[in-house]
């Protein structure tokens, strides 16, 4: 446990300290991340167990445990750290805070790590609030100047870990234990049901769920795409769906189908069809990654939201899929980033020709991202979608809004990078392109081999097993169906508007989600902005109420003294009469007190 | 005999204090380092008192007066724990003085306020009987009136005013409370009074007095008002030492001696929770740097009041160790901006921006005590604010535990904003006050202060990363 804290930490160390020195930085990433990886993969195939460090102040305990689970998610994470280490040492060689941006992105492996292996909820805690500093530091390197979006990003995410930490405290509460293991499963009724309302919220908004996604997009136009490739490609969505796997699959009893089930399904589908929607009006494929990262979120989440063991595991095989997709297009958005000088679509066109390697793999991890038939996310995808139909048509008809809109965006995307004219010049290069190649096989792997979608059922303890073919026909011919409406508005679109770039104009255009689009690139749609106006109205009330307290004090209070002494002295005026008229007010009320004694 | 190890704790900076005006006379450089040594000696006999507290003979002494009247000393693990915490930042705040306070008159008057100030706290921590707590109280009362009012301009000596008359009405009130004790026990000794039942009118005027000190909604107003003071006075009187005078009362009278009523378990929880939520409202729309500390400073003190009140031993535990994180966090929060209005001559977060450059360590010291207070892990106010939230929910009181959650995350809104306002983002100066030429001058503060900041936020980190260790001293403050 302490190596795959302490193993991360100290090399984050070394790279900042070794900055200025090419080669170290590179010994030192791959060997700490191949080593992590080994590790990682040694204590999934181990036996199960669970440790405890008595160093923590009362009421706390450090405590890990390593399960099926959790080695899953540790080699999956382990894997990715691998790609994106290697594409920050070769993408920061001349940045001028390449070393300190390394320095946080080890501090969150280690913290990814950390969470991972707690074993109970208040580590996890631990870890996860953790994260929030990091995110907050490593989205100000570069940007002193224009620091929103790190604050946007440190505000939303306290949000969600807060609702987080309530969710905790309430579970334990409940359940008398913060050991998982410890843990009997929580009926979602009554507090348990606040308590999980609570914590799904914290994990949805580790994932960039709707409504806690906005700091993601506006990261894309801030932040390097390496963070981008770290941070919404891998480690928000591992942390996210680690901890909601664990919510329906050990700590709380959640029934397919209830309010709660429903609850978090309609939130996934909602940001399903958001982001996917939002994505269809970028220009630049950075931002476009971005909202497509919200979208498949949106994805997962509803997966875990049904609460079926289909449904779980489907979630959790799209996850996998999904943050390898997600982290490989990252990466090779910055790697054409830094060869065109831009990320806009339009300047972007016709990279098949220029670096036909690079194409396919787009092609790859863009499919498999999308659910295309027999890829990986395929797979993943009908399982969500069966168990979504199981729980309600009317919420699979909106999941497969949101599959039209993302397959709109990506066969766009595909088209104008793969197929496009013109464009900027640039040339090959295998180097840079190794993390890519090597995250476009594992999702070939996964399309081909299901043998992690067994290990993902063994790990949640499902009964059934659903790997190799989709559990719902009914779902896969609809899905089918809506890809094939997808390529025909493709291709009606272009007809249209006469270039691919701007096929979705009609979409965009249409009446009412023309207003749509227009509040949304006002920010009349972001809930951050609703949080920070509504925190700002009370500001305005409680300082009103401040101004009136003040007033008290500084007014009210000294008038009163003061007006009281004037009176008095107006009273007391020297003449006798004054002074018995006293002595006879006086000896009535002590007569009074007398007599009522 | 050990027991005089706590007088000297207490006199030593009493008495010595009033050296300081006559060696300042004759020798600048002697009178401060003497101040600090004066702290220092309180720190080294609370240090000392320690062994007393884990050796299991807690150092203490009696003083017989006339008509069987007594008062003594006694340094408990409540006592040991408030007097490390405040003698240890009141240390550091002293050093800071060094590099703020050098250009200014009356400093002869500032460090003698400034010690006979701890040697006041000293004696509030370690007193075992009711009239010396208040004795001790009101000498604090009075170092903070002229501390306050140390620039001696009209406005600041009508703050200093202000704050003396609602802090000494509040321990008038207190203090018929104490009467009201007395004339139901017979007796002013905390110890012969160990567990007695006291009424509930007491209890409510004794709690006048600690909300008062405490600056506690509706007694906060002076607060925010004495911001006008230097920054060292507002760090140690906001955040380190007099607003922790309430708390520790508190926790005195309320938790380890007297037996209240269970229905104090959620009035004061409740008050606590309006004055945290009502404060952080207006944190979130000050524009003066140190308004926003100070309103912050009353939001957290509810917490450290919510956790003492709520009944939990994990509440109590963290409502302790929370003052410790504040103290520590505050304090450099206090003495950052400090550093800042040093060098820019200007409290309006509009008219700052883009520090981090010009001052990077004050802003690297500003984020760990800001972290700190957020209750950002490792540090150490992620594990108060999570024991003190976690200790009302055991409590059975959800609603209040929710209630400070959406007060955290208001903490988080308001401190990021300052943050980003001061060291980040765009210049905000008015070009014809502060050029841009004029800001590229802007440097770091001298040494001394930039040092003390560290300090503090080093601190902050070290206490949450070994908060095993605090937290056995204040898990035994309970028993």
């Amino acid at each position: 446990m302490a190596f795959m804290v302490g193993l991360p930490l100290l090399s984050g160390f070394l790279l900042w300290y070794y900055r200025k020195n090419e080669k170290i930085k590179l010994y030192v990433s791959l060997a700490s991340t191949v080593l992590n990886l080994l590790f990682a993969l040694g204590l999934y195939t181990g036996d199960p167990f669970r440790t405890a460090i008595h160093a923590a102040p009362f009421g706390f305990e450090y405590s890990f445990r390593v399960t099926n689970l959790t080695g899953m998610f540790l080699v999956l994470s382990a894997a990715l750290f691998i790609a994106v280490s290697y594409y920050t040492v070769e993408n920061t060689k001349t940045a001028q805070y390449g070393g300190l941006y390394l320095l946080y992105l080890y501090i969150s492996f280690a913290l990814v790590n950390g969470v991972l292996l707690s074993g109970n909820l208040a580590t996890i805690l631990f870890f996860w609030e953790g994260l929030m500093a990091v995110l907050f530091a490593i989205l100000l390197i570069g940007n002193s100047e224009n620091p929103k979006t790190s604050a946007k990003a440190l505000s939303v995410t306290a949000f969600s870990a807060l609702t987080l930490m309530l969710g905790v405290l309430l579970t334990v509460h409940i359940a008398h234990t913060a050991e998982i293991s410890e843990i009997e499963r929580i009926p979602v009724s009554g507090l348990g049901l606040f308590a999980f309302l609570c914590v799904m919220l914290g994990a949805l908004g580790q994932m960039g769920c709707f409504p806690f996604h906005s700091w993601i997009p506006k990261a894309a136009d801030d932040a390097p795409t390496a963070v981008l490739a770290a941070f919404p490609g891998a480690v928000n969505g591992i942390l996210g769906a680690y901890l909601a796997a664990v919510s329906v699959s050990e700590v709380f009893d959640l029934q397919s189908g209830s309010g709660m089930s429903v609850l978090v399904i309609v939130i996934g589908v909602i940001t399903f069809a958001l982001g996917a929607a939002m994505a269809l009006a970028q220009k630049e494929l950075k931002k476009l990654l971005a909202y497509t990262a919200v979208s498949l979120s949106g994805m997962v989440a509803a997966g875990f939201g049904t609460g079926t063991e289909a449904g779980v595991s489907g979630a959790v095989y799209a996850l996998l899929n999904n943050t390898i997709c997600l982290c490989g297009l990252f990466i090779l958005c910055g790697i054409l980033e830094k060869k065109a000088g831009t990320t806009e679509l339009s300047r972007l066109q016709g990279i098949l020709r220029k670096s036909p390697y690079a194409a396919i793999c787009f092609a790859v991890l863009s499919l498999s991202a999308l659910g295309f038939p027999l890829l990986g996310g395929f797979f993943a995808e009908q399982l969500i979608l069966g168990a979504v139909l199981d729980v309600s048509v009317v919420l699979l008809i909106f999941a497969l809004i949101g599959v039209f809109l993302m397959a709109l965006n990506l066969i766009r995307a595909g088209r104008i990078l793969l197929f496009g004219e013109g464009g900027v010049q640039f040339s090959n290069s295998h180097a840079a392109l190794i993390p890519v190649y090597v995250l476009s096989g594992l999702a070939l792997l996964l399309s081909v081999n299901p043998l992690p979608l067994k290990g993902i059922q063994t790990a949640l303890n499902a009964a059934a097993s659903f790997a190799g073919f989709p559990a719902s026909t009914a779902s896969m011919i609809a899905t089918a169906a809506v890809l094939l409406i997808a390529v025909c508005d493709h291709i009606f679109g272009t007809k249209k508007a006469g270039s691919a770039l701007d096929c979705c104009d009609h979409i965009r255009n249409a009446p009412v989600i023309r207003n749509l689009y227009g509040w949304a690139e006002k920010g009349y749609l972001d809930p951050y902005q609703w949080l920070v106006s509504l925190v700002g109205a009370y500001g305005s009330l409680c300082t009103r109420v401040e101004h009136g307290v003040s007033w008290v004090y500084d007014k009210g209070v000294p008038g009163l003294v003061k007006g009281t002494g004037n009176a008095l002295s107006r009273f007391v005026n020297g003449r006798l009469s004054r002074y018995l008229y006293l002595v006879v007010v006086g000896l009535i009320l002590l007569l009074i007190l007398f007599f009522a004694k | 005999m050990y027991g005089w190890i706590l007088v000297i704790g207490i006199l030593t900076p009493l008495l010595g204090a009033l050296l300081l005006p006559v060696i300042g006379k004759y020798n600048v450089k002697l009178r401060n380092r003497t101040a600090f040594a004066l702290v220092a000696v309180s720190f080294v006999c609370a240090a000392a008192a320690l062994f007393g507290v884990f050796g299991d003979k807690l150092f203490s002494i009696r003083f017989a007066l006339p008509l069987g009247l007594s008062f003594g000393f006694r340094a408990d693990a409540l006592a040991v724990f408030m007097a490390l915490t405040a003698s240890f930042v009141s240390m550091i705040i002293v050093l800071y003085s060094y590099g703020y306070i050098h250009h200014y008159e009356n400093q002869n008057e500032y460090y003698m306020m400034v010690v006979v100030f701890v040697g006041a706290m000293m004696g509030i921590v370690y007193s075992t009987n009711l009239i010396a707590l208040y004795v001790f109280w009101e000498i604090s009362s009075l170092c903070c009136w002229r501390l306050i009012g140390f620039y001696r301009q009209e406005i600041t000596i009508r703050r200093a005013n202000k704050t003396f008359l609602v802090t000494v009405l509040g321990a008038l009130i207190m203090l018929v409370g104490f009467f009201g004790i007395y004339g139901q026990t017979g007796t002013f000794e905390l110890m012969a009074m160990n567990g007695v039942h006291i009424p509930d009118w007491t209890v409510a005027l004794i709690l006048f007095g600690i909300l008062s000190k405490s600056a506690t909604f509706p007694l906060h107003s002076w607060l925010p008002d004495a911001g006008v003071a230097p920054s060292p006075v507002t760090s140690l009187l906001h955040a380190a030492v007099l607003v922790k005078i309430g708390v520790f009362a508190y926790a005195r009278l309320f938790i380890l001696t007297f037996d209240v009523s269970k229905s104090f378990q959620t009035i004061v929880p409740t008050i606590a929770a309006v004055s945290a939520l009502y404060c952080a409202g207006v944190a979130f729309k000050e524009n003066d740097i140190k308004r926003v500390l100070a309103y912050s400073t009353i939001s957290q003190l509810s917490f450290i009041l919510l956790g003492l009140s709520c009944g939990e031993k994990i509440g109590i535990v963290g409502g302790l160790l929370y003052i410790l994180a504040h103290s520590t966090a505050k304090a450099g929060l206090f003495l950052c901006a400090g550093i800042v209005e040093h060098s820019l001559h200007t409290k309006d977060m509009r008219k700052m921006g883009g520090l981090a450059k010009q001052m990077p360590l004050t802003a690297l010291a500003f984020a760990f005590c800001m972290f700190s207070i957020m209750g950002i892990p490792p540090f150490l106010g992620f594990f108060t604010k999570h024991m003190v939230i976690e200790g009302i929910i055991e409590n059975g009181n959800v609603l209040l535990g929710a209630l400070f959650i959406l007060c955290a995350v208001m903490t988080v809104l308001y401190l990021v904003r300052l943050y980003i306002k001061v060291f980040f983002g765009p210049l905000n100066f008015p070009t014809e006050t502060f050029t841009a030429e004029a800001f590229a001058k802007v440097k770091e503060g001298s040494k001394i202060m930039v040092v003390s900041v560290m300090i503090l936020g080093i601190a902050s980190l070290a206490l949450g990363i070994f908060s095993y260790l605090p937290s056995q001293l204040a898990s035994m403050i309970w028993g």
